[in-house]
C-alpha cells in the first residue's frame, strides 16, 4: 500500500518565519544562529560568549558589544487534504493513495527538520474526525496516511469550497507552509478569497490527477461515464476530434488552476504519474528562493 | 375485426419494468471524477439514447410476449354444401318380407313382389346417385348395430355396401335404441360443415327405456341432427301415423317410437312408404330438405403473436450487444 522506503523531500520557505521555536528555517527571532543581525551592549545582552572584540574596540563609546544573530526556527506545516469521492479515482493507484504517499514523505521530511505538521482533511464538510492537530515527530507521516486511506467519504457530494474555507480558517495565522492536496475538481471562483487568511503562509497546491482522467482511451469506442460526486453523465463516441477536445479541456483546466494561484505567486505542483519526492524537492529549489 | 387479446393479461402489470433502462442508473457509466472537462458528444449521446430505447423496447417486447398476445378468435361465415346423412337401415328378418300393397283390383296384374329391404335399397341408391356430394354413413342394425361405412362421399363404396344388405337373412330381433345411438355417434367429433340428418329406415318400432331415450335426445340435440323416419309399412294392419294422437302409452311400438321422436325437440319428419313410389317420394323429399346450402360460422382461432415479439426482442438484444461490445468497460 505504501512504500516502506519512505521518500523524503526538502522544502524551503522564502523570507523569515515568525516562529520562535528553534529549527531549520530562517526566522525573524533573535538567538543562537549564524546570521548576524546587529550589535548590542553587553549590559543589554549579558552573554559574554558573543562578545565581539573587534567591534568593541572600534566602538566610539567604548562599550562592550555583543553580536546578535538570527535564530533559525522550526515552522508549522499544514496539509489540507481533499478526501472527497473523486479522490478515490485512479486506474492503478487512486489519487488518495498518491496523497497518502505525499503525507508520509511530508511527515518524514518535516520530522527531520524539526517542523510540526498538521492534517486538515475535507470533503463536502471539514472532516473533524480525520483532523490531526499540530505534531512533531518522524512517524506522523505514517499516521496521517493511514488516517486518510481508511477514511470514507461523508456523502456522495463532491468536495466543497466552503469546507475548504473552514479548514483554512482553522490553520490561518499559525501555519507557515500550507499544502493543499486535491484534484481541484470543484469550482475555483471563490478560491482566491478563501485563501486570503493564509497570506502569511506559503501555499503550495498539489494537484493530483490520474493518468486515466487526463488521457483519453484509444480506439473508436463508446465511453459512458458518470460524475463520481454529484450528478451528471457523459456519453462519448471516442473519435480523434473528441479526444483532442478532451485533452484541450484538460489543459484549459490546468491553465485555470495555474491562473488562480499565479496571483499568489505560486505555481501548482502537478502530480499525474504517482508521487515523486525528488520532483517536489526540485519544485522547491527551482521556484523558491 | 381481430382485436388483440392476451393469454395472461396480468403479466402486462410487469410492463412498467420497461422504464427501468430510462432511469439514470449509477451502474450505467464508469465513475469519473470530473466530467466537466469531457466534451459533449452528440454521437455518443445518440448512441446512449438508442441503447436506452432499445433496452426499454426489449423489456417491453418480452413482457408483452410473455403475456401471450393473440388476435381474438374471429368468426368466419362459411357456406357448406352437401349434407351429412347417417343412414340407419333395419336389417332384421322382417325387412326381408314383402311390402304392404293395396288390395289388387281384378284388372290389376299381380306384380312381382318386392321385399322391403330391396325397396329401401333402391330408394337409397337413388339418393346416392342424385346427391353424390353429400356424405353418407351407413349403419345396419338388428340385434347389434353394424357400422358399414363412416361418413364418405364414395358412392361406389356405399352402393356396394347397400347391395351387400340383400345377402342372407337377418335375425328376428331388433335393438333400435343401441342402433340409434350408434348412428348418432357417427356425427360425434366431426366439424359441423353441413346439415345433418339421421335417416332411419325401418319397418317396426321399439320400446326404448328411459336412459336410452335421454341419450338419444341429447345426442340429436348436441349434434344438431334432424331425424327422418322412413317407416316401411309391414302389412295391412300396420298403424298409420297420420291417424295417431300424442298418446305415448300406445301399445304399438311404432307409434310409441313415433311419438317419442315427435317430442324430441329436433326436426323430425316421418314418411310412411308402402311401395316403390312412395319410398322414392320420401327419399326425394329428404333430399330436397337436406340439400339446402348451409350457412354456418367457423371459429378461426386467434393468431399467436408472441413468437414475432420474441424475435423482435432477440433482434434488439443483438443491437444492444453490439453497442455493449463497443462500450469501454474500464478507463
Amino acid at each position: 500500500m505504501i512504500n516502506t522506503a519512505t521518500a523524503e523531500f526538502v522544502y524551503r520557505l522564502p523570507g523569515n518565519s515568525p516562529s520562535t521555536r528553534p529549527g531549520a528555517h530562517s526566522s525573524s527571532s533573535r538567538g543562537a544562529g549564524m546570521n548576524f543581525v546587529s550589535h548590542a551592549k553587553l549590559t543589554d545582552q549579558p552573554d559574554p560568549r558573543r562578545l565581539d572584540l573587534r567591534a568593541s574596540i572600534s566602538n566610539i563609546q567604548k562599550d562592550w558589544l555583543v553580536r546578535i544573530n538570527k535564530q533559525r526556527a522550526a515552522i508549522m506545516v499544514s496539509s489540507i487534504v481533499d478526501v472527497s469521492p473523486s479522490m478515490r479515482f485512479g486506474s492503478q493507484q487512486n489519487k488518495l493513495q498518491v496523497a497518502a504517499e505525499f503525507l508520509q514523505a511530508l511527515g518524514f521530511s518535516a520530522g527531520g527538520l524539526g517542523d510540526s505538521v498538521s492534517l486538515v482533511p475535507f470533503d463536502s464538510v471539514k472532516r473533524e474526525d480525520l483532523t490531526m492537530p499540530t505534531r512533531f515527530g518522524r512517524g506522523i507521516g505514517q499516521t496521517m496516511s493511514e488516517m486518510i486511506l481508511s477514511s470514507k467519504p461523508t456523502s456522495d457530494a463532491g468536495a466543497s469550497v466552503d469546507a475548504l474555507a473552514r479548514c483554512v480558517e482553522s490553520i490561518a495565522g499559525k501555519t507557515s507552509l500550507t499544502f493543499i492536496v486535491s484534484d481541484f475538481h470543484w469550482p475555483l471562483e471563490k478560491l482566491d478569497r478563501i485563501l486570503e487568511p493564509l497570506s502569511g503562509s506559503l501555499v503550495v497546491p498539489l494537484v493530483i490527477w490520474d493518468r486515466a482522467e487526463i488521457t483519453p482511451p484509444e480506439g473508436n469506442r463508446l465511453l459512458s461515464v458518470r460524475q463520481m460526486a454529484g450528478k451528471g453523465s457523459r456519453h462519448l463516441w471516442l473519435t480523434p476530434s473528441v479526444r483532442r477536445q478532451w485533452i484541450d479541456n484538460v489543459s484549459d483546466r490546468q491553465q485555470e488552476i495555474a491562473d488562480v494561484f499565479s496571483s499568489k505567486d505560486v505555481k501548482p505542483f502537478w502530480i499525474t504519474n504517482g508521487f515523486d519526492a525528488e520532483l517536489l524537492s526540485r519544485y522547491f529549489m527551482e521556484t523558491r528562493v | 375485426m381481430a382485436a388483440l387479446e392476451f393469454f395472461q393479461p396480468w403479466l402486462l402489470l410487469l410492463l412498467p419494468l420497461a422504464l427501468l433502462p430510462l432511469i439514470p442508473n449509477r451502474r450505467d457509466g464508469l465513475p469519473f471524477p470530473w466530467i466537466n472537462w469531457l466534451p459533449v458528444d452528440v454521437t455518443g449521446q445518440r448512441l446512449h439514447r438508442l441503447w436506452q430505447g432499445l433496452a426499454a423496447l426489449t423489456i417491453a417486447l418480452l413482457v408483452v410476449a410473455l403475456a401471450g398476445p393473440k388476435s381474438s378468435e374471429s368468426v368466419i361465415e362459411r357456406i357448406g354444401r352437401g349434407a351429412e346423412i347417417s343412414i340407419l337401415l333395419d336389417r332384421s328378418a322382417s325387412m326381408d318380407g314383402e311390402i304392404r300393397r293395396p288390395i289388387l283390383r281384378d284388372y290389376q296384374l299381380n306384380a312381382e313382389q318386392e321385399t322391403k329391404n330391396g325397396l329401401a335399397r333402391d330408394a337409397l341408391s337413388w339418393l346416392l346417385e342424385q346427391r353424390p356430394e353429400n356424405r353418407y354413413a351407413l349403419t345396419l342394425f338388428n340385434v347389434v348395430p353394424m357400422r358399414i361405412a363412416e361418413f364418405t362421399d364414395d358412392t361406389e363404396f356405399l352402393n356396394a355396401a347397400l347391395d351387400a344388405t340383400s345377402i342372407g337373412r337377418g335375425p328376428k330381433e331388433t335393438n333400435m335404441g343401441i342402433a340409434l345411438l350408434a348412428a348418432i355417434d357417427a356425427f360425434n367429433q366431426r366439424p359441423y360443415t353441413g346439415s345433418r340428418a339421421l335417416l332411419l329406415v325401418s319397418d317396426g318400432g321399439a320400446k326404448l327405456d328411459e336412459a336410452t331415450r335421454k341419450k338419444i335426445q341429447e345426442g340429436l340435440v348436441k349434434n344438431q341432427i334432424s331425424l327422418y323416419f322412413i317407416y316401411v309399412q309391414s302389412g295391412i294392419n300396420a298403424p298409420d301415423f297420420e291417424l295417431v294422437g300424442t298418446d305415448a302409452t300406445s301399445l304399438a311400438e311404432e307409434i310409441e317410437l313415433h311419438i317419442f321422436f315427435k317430442n324430441l325437440g329436433t326436426q323430425y319428419q316421418v314418411f310412411q312408404a308402402d311401395d316403390v313410389a312412395s319410398m322414392g317420394e320420401a327419399v326425394s323429399t329428404i333430399d330436397s330438405l337436406e340439400n339446402l346450402p348451409l350457412t354456418y360460422y367457423e371459429k378461426i382461432p386467434g393468431m399467436d403473436y408472441s413468437r414475432l415479439l420474441f424475435i423482435g426482442a432477440l433482434l434488439s438484444c443483438l443491437v444492444l450487444a453490439l453497442i455493449a461490445v463497443t462500450r469501454l468497460e474500464a478507463l
